[in-house]
């Protein structure tokens, strides 16, 4: 399939050089060419699981399993977190313009009580990176991911969107800053915390 | 207290680069918009094609939602259940099938019909979502204590504009003024269909003729009724002097709309004399 378009689209850079050239034999003045490639759209996910300085492929899911206890500052922490890197190179034209999040709650044992789910003790961080270098774009609960807004590939050129995800440990560096957010403690109630996050991707 | 630093950690991960195995499952839906004009009353069907251009197999689900461009109308959207926006053309639209296994580098027809109704008039709008679970974080759990996961969905969409062949696409331009090198302005949707405007300009010197400054502003995408701004800003120095500048807003379909801007750059500063 990969062929068959490369060659189609060979096939027009050939079409637009011979028209270029007809024109300038024609007349030397200015031609405007419209080419219409078909405008596709594609998104491609690759999680992986950091745990230190190591970074494990993770096929299956973006399970943070049954957090540790740290009774020094009474606390309950993930040792890993996941980073996400979305791929909108499709073939050819196949960037989508529009990537958008959105979160749905899942099951909260807290439900009832003055504490939260999931939504507030997990964040979301969204930055454009090239494999070195990360440059910050956007931070923020779950609960609030819809708030990001419209990625557009614009954000993205010379990198990738890359997403992080993980569960707030009370360190001020990694703090989004909310009010709201809150780090699993003992005055939990214990469970399943869970939600759904929803990455859309679409042209204009 | 003791703290995870995940941003040390982070940057401590990136020395080793990007030479992670990934969890190779794309999805590429051929036809990212489908736009059809049709009489009211009329039918017709065809296919779009979705590819899994991955090493895993993607089981997908397929269904409709509505949208509707938000401001400021730069081509962000919101996403609406089916059926519950004005202009919706999900009832319309019926399609097969609706859940597609696609095996690794595999391709698929989704087979579509549009019933397009008798009373129809203007434009509808719509989008198919082809939707995946990429992660499922609600695996594992177990043990004492607390747990968390997060499921991941991704999905790609196709845009539906359907139109009537007796569809109206008019803009009228408003609220013309300079702000320091910046003339600015209005543009309102006076037809019936969403518009997906592209503004081409030319600045020419009122008093040799010659063209200074030509160029291409952000796309927009107007819904019926709604009002967008646009912005120019020269993208080269121009001397002082009188200038007439030359919008052409291409609505698309070979219909555009014309507005010329007279105005007098005198140091910094601009001043709009006239626009029609």
């Amino acid at each position: 399939m990969k062929t068959v378009k490369f060659s189609f689209i060979a096939l027009i850079g050939i079409a637009i050089i011979a028209l270029g050239a007809t024109a300038v034999i024609a007349d030397q003045g200015s031609f405007g060419i419209n080419v219409n490639i078909k405008k596709s759209a594609a998104i491609q996910f690759v999680v992986s699981r950091v745990q230190g300085t190591t970074w494990t492929a993770n096929n299956n899911d973006l399970n943070f399993g049954t957090l540790l206890y740290d009774g020094v500052n009474g606390i309950f922490y993930s040792p890993f977190y996941y980073a996400i890197d979305i791929g909108t190179t499709g073939d050819g034209a196949g960037q989508p313009d529009d990537i958008s999040f959105s979160y749905t709650p899942g099951t909260n044992p807290n439900q009832g009580t003055t504490l939260g789910g999931l939504g507030v003790k997990g964040s979301l961080t969204v930055v454009k990176t090239d494999g070195a270098n990360d440059a910050l774009l956007n931070k923020v609960l779950l609960s609030k991911v819809a708030s990001i807004g419209t990625l557009d590939k614009s954000q993205f050129t010379g990198g990738w969107p890359r997403l992080y995800v993980g569960i707030w440990d009370g360190n001020p560096t990694t703090s989004t800053g909310d009010a709201d957010e809150e780090v699993f403690t003992p005055a939990d109630n214990p469970g399943d915390y869970s939600g759904i996050l929803l990455v859309t991707a679409v042209v204009n | 207290m003791r703290k995870i630093c995940q941003k040390t950690m982070m940057a401590l991960c990136l020395w080793f680069g990007f030479a992670v195995s990934a969890a190779d499952a794309q999805v590429l839906v051929e036809q990212g918009k489908i736009k059809v004009s049709l009489e009211p009353g009329q039918k017709v069907a065809d296919t779009l094609t979705i590819h899994n251009t991955g090493s895993d197999a993607a089981d997908l689900n397929l269904y409709f939602e509505d949208f509707r461009y938000v401001e400021p109308f730069l081509g962000k959207k919101d996403f609406f259940s089916a059926g519950t926006v004005d202009h919706s053309c999900s009832p319309w639209i019926n399609f097969y099938p609706q859940t597609v296994h696609l095996p690794p580098f595999a391709q698929k027809k989704i087979n579509f019909t549009i019933n397009t109704p008798s009373d129809a008039s203007g434009g509808y709008y719509c989008v198919l979502f082809m939707e995946k679970t990429i992660v499922d974080g609600s695996a594992g759990a177990g043990g004492e204590g607390s747990k968390a996961g997060l499921t991941i969905l991704s999905r790609v969409g196709t845009l539906f504009f359907v139109e009537t062949n007796a569809r109206i696409k008019k803009v009228s331009v408003g609220g013309v003024k300079a702000d320091g090198k910046t003339i600015s302005g209005t543009l309102t949707n006076q037809g019936d269909v969403t518009l997906v405007i592209t503004p081409l300009f030319y600045i020419i010197n009122s008093s040799s003729g010659v063209p200074v400054d030509r160029g291409e502003l952000e796309k927009l995408y107007v819904p019926a009724g709604s009002t967008a701004g646009f912005a120019l800003k020269s993208s080269s120095e121009i001397s002082d002097g009188q200038y007439l500048a030359v919008l052409t807003f291409d609505l698309e379909d070979g219909v555009s709309a014309v507005s010329e801007i007279e105005f007098q750059k005198k140091g910094p500063l601009y001043t709009v004399i006239s626009a029609k």
